[in-house]
């Protein structure tokens, strides 16, 4: 069985700066990366370091997004996708391509690949399979977060 | 999907992967199903309990 980790969670709301405030203020967590890659989707965002993952909190900039369609389904905000890190993309490829799963979005660069599957398949929140390169151990490079792996993410704590 | 097995721990269906568990349980908030909770290990035993944020409850425990 081949591995997969829980690497970031993604939440969405209607409105970004009160939620990375009381982030900051009620859990201690302090902003890692903002993406401006986002914005072709019609978000912004902020990542916050927690353990050896990530949370991040999206919420659109504009109408007609995915997101804010999904926070209307919902009434408000809430989870929105969890990430996980796997040691072979391809092979979770061919699964969900067997088991009839729809790719809703695919993105890749050099270092990094993912699959997003599609939400009325899979049921519950999004979820995505992620290939980092570098990245076979726990703690390692994150692209998402432009994290390159050379210091602890947050010492304090992580996902259960 | 995943490839790993559905167990049944404390009456609830649980999928472990390698360094968190996915918890499900019956959708009773009137919102549908979704991403609900976060279970987070905390070595601050000040900040430890339940807080909601974001539409999501925090659950702060021990690490």
């Amino acid at each position: 069985m081949s591995g997969i980790r829980m690497r970031q969670i993604c939440l969405v709301a209607r409105r970004l700066a009160p939620v990375v405030d009381q982030l900051r203020g009620t859990l201690g967590l302090e902003v890692c990366h903002r993406d401006p890659g986002v914005g072709k989707y019609g978000l912004e965002n902020a990542l916050f370091p927690v353990g050896d993952g990530f949370l991040e909190v999206v919420a659109p900039v504009r109408d007609g997004t995915t997101a804010g369609r999904y926070l209307d389904r919902r009434g408000g905000d809430g989870g929105y996708m969890v990430i996980t890190q796997v040691d072979d993309l391809e092979a979770r490829r061919r699964r969900v391509e067997a088991l009839g799963i729809r790719i809703a979005n695919e993105i890749g660069y050099p270092d990094y690949r993912e699959l997003q599957l599609h939400p009325r398949d899979v049921g519950g929140a999004m979820l995505s399979f992620s290939l980092q390169a570098g990245a076979r151990s726990p703690g390692g490079p994150w692209h998402p977060a432009a994290f390159d792996g050379t210091a602890r993410a947050n010492p304090a704590g992580g996902a259960r | 999907m995943i490839e790993r097995p559905v167990e049944m721990r404390e009456g609830q269906r649980t999928i472990a992967l390698d360094d968190a568990t996915l918890r499900f349980t019956a959708a009773a908030d009137g919102r549908g199903e979704g991403l609900a909770g976060l279970d987070l290990a905390c070595a601050d035993s000040a900040r430890r309990g339940l807080v909601s944020i974001c539409g999501i409850r925090f659950r702060l425990v021990a690490a």
